[in-house]
């Protein structure tokens, strides 16, 4: 409890990275300007389509906090789409083929993290190679083709809700407990921030770096696995490029929430934040009638001006 | 990057060449090979400004963007009355403008080069679409398709402009005082900037390098294809990242030359071509580029052992 009452102590307000403030902003602005911003439908959609870019944010944060990176996670989400709709096509149990789709996905998190802590290989060229090896499987298991199932009751889990709220944002909200759990109340989060500040000082203080930083990428790969479900689930299909892209989104997210990129600095429970900041500025020029485009360039400035402030008030950089 | 480096990625490369060229009879049929060289030239053009990027330690993930971006609004130029090389300027002066804002954002804002370069695939390819509006531009003159399609003493014109470019990016690396700051700023900013290298200039300098770059293979690619589509470049990043890793650039910087990069980009397009011959599906492509990175970082590492081994047992010390 010692580590808790020093983070309080030191909590400063400047801690907050500038996903915060500019989530508010949007918030604020398109509630004044779009006229359905506002509904509880639209938060309830907003909460929706955040949650897998929230989830595999969270993932990288872990990831980027260890000085690691891991480019592979659009591909195992993309990879795990397929796996599910293999399964279900092929007739096994809904349980089974998601606990399949979760033990397959985390699989790659191993085989990444072995590479990276044991071999001690670059991590950016490892998942870049597991990425190119990962989304081909997906095409080829599918044979490019997107494939469908007998309609069943996992088509319904993303947009079911449990409390008024979406089952995804569940699955986030949970996951946000565990990782205040792990990281101010168990010495895990502890490692993972000595290994991305000084990996040499934990390992001669005791700490076997090597299985926190292999601990690290299953994390990743896991949650990747969970946003593949949660997208399969969406779209009732498995397709083989739908993780496309999603691990730079990821990256970026958690960027703007904060997390340096020299690992060590930023708390990845603002991963979360970030991710719901950008969906929230794709969801509000959506209403107000701007195209793809215009989102696109849109979260292009988001990126600029949110690293702007993070470095202007020394977030992720001290 | 040592001598004994390049050798092996050569001597992979004519194993490949040997192995498919047994297989299939076509590979080594005269138009086969020129065809390869013609698509490796694109390659190696976005592979030499991404070359310098990661030799000064920094990413750039908008070359695909940027290509997209120049190419557009050179296409817009070309297709009006005013004279050709008007255009031509237009589509370099995009692509200096693109690299000079990325370098901008890096050096003086401070923006990690991961998220800015990130940010301007999004503005990029964004304004891209904005400003052609979903169309597609085609039926550009015949001076300007010479580029694409052309020949000159039997050679066409996209291999000749590439070997121009890996000529005087050579001399540049290798004989001028700007080639050494940009291995001098990857090795270590601070040393650089401590001997009195203008660290900010040389980045800025990289950057806009690698935008012009990559906008000369956009002007490359619309005159081969004829058409200026905001739709193409998705892959190029990634593409030119892999063959700058293949051929043995280090990621944080100071390590690395052109010359395996342009092996690298032969490597990754003998593959395709190889595969393309023998009706292997596409499907496999990315699944072999992730192979190649993974097979070549492990022999990079035995090897580093092997020679470290050597050096132990012989008794000899560097």
């Amino acid at each position: 409890m010692g580590i808790l009452t020093h983070q309080i102590k030191s909590f400063k307000l400047s801690m907050f990275p500038s996903a915060v403030p500019i989530l508010i902003s949007l918030g604020v602005i398109f509630s004044i300007t779009a006229d359905y911003f506002f509904t509880i439908e639209n938060f309830k959609n907003i909460l929706l389509n955040g949650s897998v870019l929230s989830i595999i944010a969270l993932g990288m944060s872990v990831v980027m906090l260890t000085n690691g990176i891991d480019l592979s996670v659009g591909a195992i989400i993309s990879f795990i789409s397929i796996a599910v709709a293999v399964f279900l096509s092929k007739g096994l149990d809904i349980t089974y083929s998601i606990i399949g789709a979760l033990l397959v996905g985390s699989m790659v998190g191993l085989i990444n993290g072995f590479l990276i802590a044991v071999f001690e290989f670059p991590p950016f060229f490892v998942t870049l190679g597991t990425m190119g090896v990962i989304n081909s499987m997906a095409l080829v298991f599918s044979d490019g083709k997107t494939i469908y199932w007998e309609k069943n009751w996992f088509n319904t889990i993303a947009s079911s809700e449990i409390f008024f709220l979406p089952i995804p944002f569940w699955i986030v909200l949970l996951l946000l407990g565990f990782t205040l759990w792990f990281f101010h109340f168990q010495s895990f989060g502890t490692y993972i921030w000595g290994i991305g500040n000084n990996e040499d000082a934990l390992r001669l203080a005791g700490v076997n770096t090597k299985i926190y930083t292999l601990i690290s990428y299953i994390i990743s790969s896991f949650l990747a696995s969970i946003s593949g479900i949660i997208i399969t689930s969406r779209i009732a299909s498995g397709n083989p490029t739908v993780g496309f892209g999603l691990e730079f989104q990821a990256i970026a997210a958690a960027a703007i929430g904060g997390i340096s990129f020299f690992g060590g600095h930023g708390h990845p429970g603002f991963a979360i934040v970030s991710g719901l900041t950008i969906i929230v500025l794709i969801n509000g020029l959506n209403l107000l009638g701007f195209s793809t485009p215009w989102q696109y360039t849109g979260t292009g400035v988001l990126l600029i001006l949110g690293m702007f402030l993070n470095i202007m008030q020394g977030t992720g950089e001290i | 990057m040592k001598i004994k480096d390049i050798l092996l990625r050569l001597g992979f490369l004519l194993l490949l060449c040997v192995f498919i060229g047994f297989l299939n009879d076509n590979f080594t049929k005269t138009e086969n090979l020129i065809n390869i060289l013609r698509q490796a030239s694109l390659l190696f053009i976005l592979g030499i400004g991404m070359t310098l990027v990661i030799l000064s330690g920094g990413i750039d993930l908008s070359n695909g963007s940027v290509l997209v971006f120049s190419s557009c609004i050179g296409a817009l130029v070309l297709k009006t009355n005013l004279p050709t090389i008007l255009g031509i300027l237009t589509i370099f002066s995009c692509g200096i403008a693109c690299g000079l804002l990325n370098g901008i954002m890096i050096t003086k804002i401070r923006i990690p080069p991961f998220i800015a370069t990130f940010a301007m695939l999004f503005i990029g390819r964004g304004l891209a679409y904005i400003i052609l509006q979903g169309r597609v531009l085609f039926g550009f003159k015949p001076e300007f398709l010479f580029f694409g399609t052309g020949a000159f003493l039997g050679i066409p014109m996209p291999i000749i402009c590439c070997i121009l470019i890996f000529l005087i990016f050579s001399v540049v690396l290798g004989f001028t005082a700007f080639g050494v700051n940009i291995y001098a700023v990857g090795s270590d900013a601070d040393s650089a900037r401590l001997v009195g290298i203008n660290v900010s200039r040389t980045t800025i300098v990289i950057y806009i390098l690698s935008g012009l770059l990559s906008s000369f293979a956009g002007l490359l690619y619309t005159a081969r294809l004829d058409t200026a589509s905001p739709m193409v470049g998705a892959s190029f990043p990634l593409d030119a990242i892999a063959i700058v890793i293949i051929g043995g650039a280090a990621l944080q910087g100071g390590e690395g030359n052109l010359a395996g990069t342009g092996i690298g980009a032969l490597i990754i397009t003998v593959m395709q071509n190889g595969m393309n011959l023998m009706a292997i599906s596409s499907l496999w492509q990315q699944f072999v580029t992730g192979g190649i990175i993974l097979t070549l970082i492990v022999m990079q590492k035995c090897s580093t052992y092997i020679t470290k081994r050597t050096l132990h047992i012989t008794g000899s010390s560097l």
